[in-house]
């Protein structure tokens, strides 16, 4: 990405293991992702070391969790790469902002936009799906600016709090991905941190020496 | 077993291991193959042997073979993905020949999977997917009144080339009072 953040994302390690936790438990998690409320943490810690312990580096995992990170903040959300199919190249992607102070597009987008790098990147994968929620509008607005199409609307389909709500389904490919990347290339050419920064300081000067 | 006029529909059994592994033809797949990761799936006759006797498999009625009136099995079919807190079922029928989609056989194993779906599990919905080159099976979707949810591009890898996944959903309807 051409904008310079200091969020990175990295593989989910045992350390991470109570953080992650704490987040699947919260019932934000349960009410726009996926999970069962009555799933004690022990039986969310079992899930999570069966993902985890997959990761030798001879196996070729069908999912994977990365932590987002921010060198302010630490960890400060989750993103769960899953149904990794090798032979389709593809798989599903959720993105999760466990801190809640920074569930601000910016994050949620930085976090999204490096899922996707990663995913296209480095797992040199064909197509990006993600199921999400009608009523969770932040997060398909997200998908439909990087350029995502919303691919099905399966009308009634997810029960939440006594009410069944459409469930939709987005699907990003490498074309549309690269396309994004080029897009913003474009946007935030010239507009890096350090870049701002030297822009400001030369006005200052100027503005200084200006009689 | 549940007798029509036209077919007779039972649950399959390890003499049906022959019939059933003609389906799974790699050269030819179809959407019933399809996993949860949308990889198509083609099992062994021991994987399909296991499956069969599953005990689960054999409670939930899981393979149902569709037999014509002479007795020639003709298809199969099963329900999948029961989920009873959202109400609906995914729906697998498929036929040797694509064409007996066409026939009353494909209505008759139909109108039990609705029978099974709406009145006996009382589920609203009944779901189904369908690869971009099974004309015959989307034909007879959107006969039998099921509405497109919308297509999955680029989706499954097979013949060397990407397919798109078409989504259909039937809803139950109300049932009359008069």
């Amino acid at each position: 990405m051409a904008l310079k953040t200091g969020m990175f994302l990295r593989r989910a390690e045992r350390d991470d293991m109570d953080t992650v936790v704490t987040w699947m438990d919260d019932p934000d998690f349960l009410h726009f992702l996926y999970g069962d409320p009555v799933r004690s943490p022990k039986q969310i810690r079992e899930h999570l070391t069966a993902v985890l312990g997959r990761n030798a580096p001879n196996t070729v995992p069908s999912g994977m969790y990365l932590i987002v990170e921010s060198s302010e903040h630490g960890p400060v959300g989750l993103v769960s790469i899953m149904n990794i199919s090798w032979r389709n190249r593809s798989c599903s992607l959720d993105a999760y902002i466990g801190n809640k102070s920074l569930r601000s597009g910016m994050v949620a987008g930085i976090s999204l936009y490096r899922a996707m790098e990663f995913c296209f990147d480095e797992l040199n994968l064909h197509r990006i799906t993600t199921y999400i929620y009608s009523f969770n509008s932040p997060s398909w607005r997200l998908m439909e600016l990087s350029g995502a199409k919303r691919e099905l609307v399966m009308r009634h389909h997810v029960p939440r709090d006594g009410k069944l709500y459409d469930l939709y389904a987005y699907g990003l490919l490498r074309r549309e991905f690269e396309a994004l990347r080029e897009r913003q290339a474009a946007r935030f050419k010239g507009k890096s941190l350090a870049e701002m920064i030297a822009a400001q300081q030369e006005a200052l000067a100027q503005a200084e020496t200006a009689p | 077993m549940i007798q029509g006029l036209h077919t007779s529909i039972r649950t399959a059994e390890l003499d049906d291991l022959g019939m059933l592994s003609q389906f799974y033809d790699p050269e030819r797949p179809r959407s019933l193959y399809l996993d949860r990761r949308c990889e198509v799936y083609c099992p062994t006759k021991d994987e399909l042997r296991e499956m069969l006797t599953r005990p689960d498999v054999r409670a939930s009625l899981g393979f149902l073979v569709v037999e014509d009136a002479e007795g020639v099995i003709r298809g199969f079919c099963a329900l999948r993905g029961i989920t009873q807190e959202a109400a609906l079922a995914d729906m697998l029928l498929g036929f040797l020949d694509p064409l007996d989609f066409a026939t009353p056989v494909a209505e008759e194993t139909f109108a039990y999977l609705k029978r099974r779906v709406f009145t006996e599990l009382r589920l609203e919905k009944l779901m189904a997917r369908c690869l971009d080159f099974e004309s015959e099976y989307r034909q007879f979707l959107m006969q039998q009144g099921f509405t497109r949810d919308g297509v999955q591009r680029e989706v499954v890898y097979a013949m060397g080339a990407y397919h798109d996944l078409e989504s259909f959903t039937l809803v139950k309807q109300p049932e009359r009072t008069d």
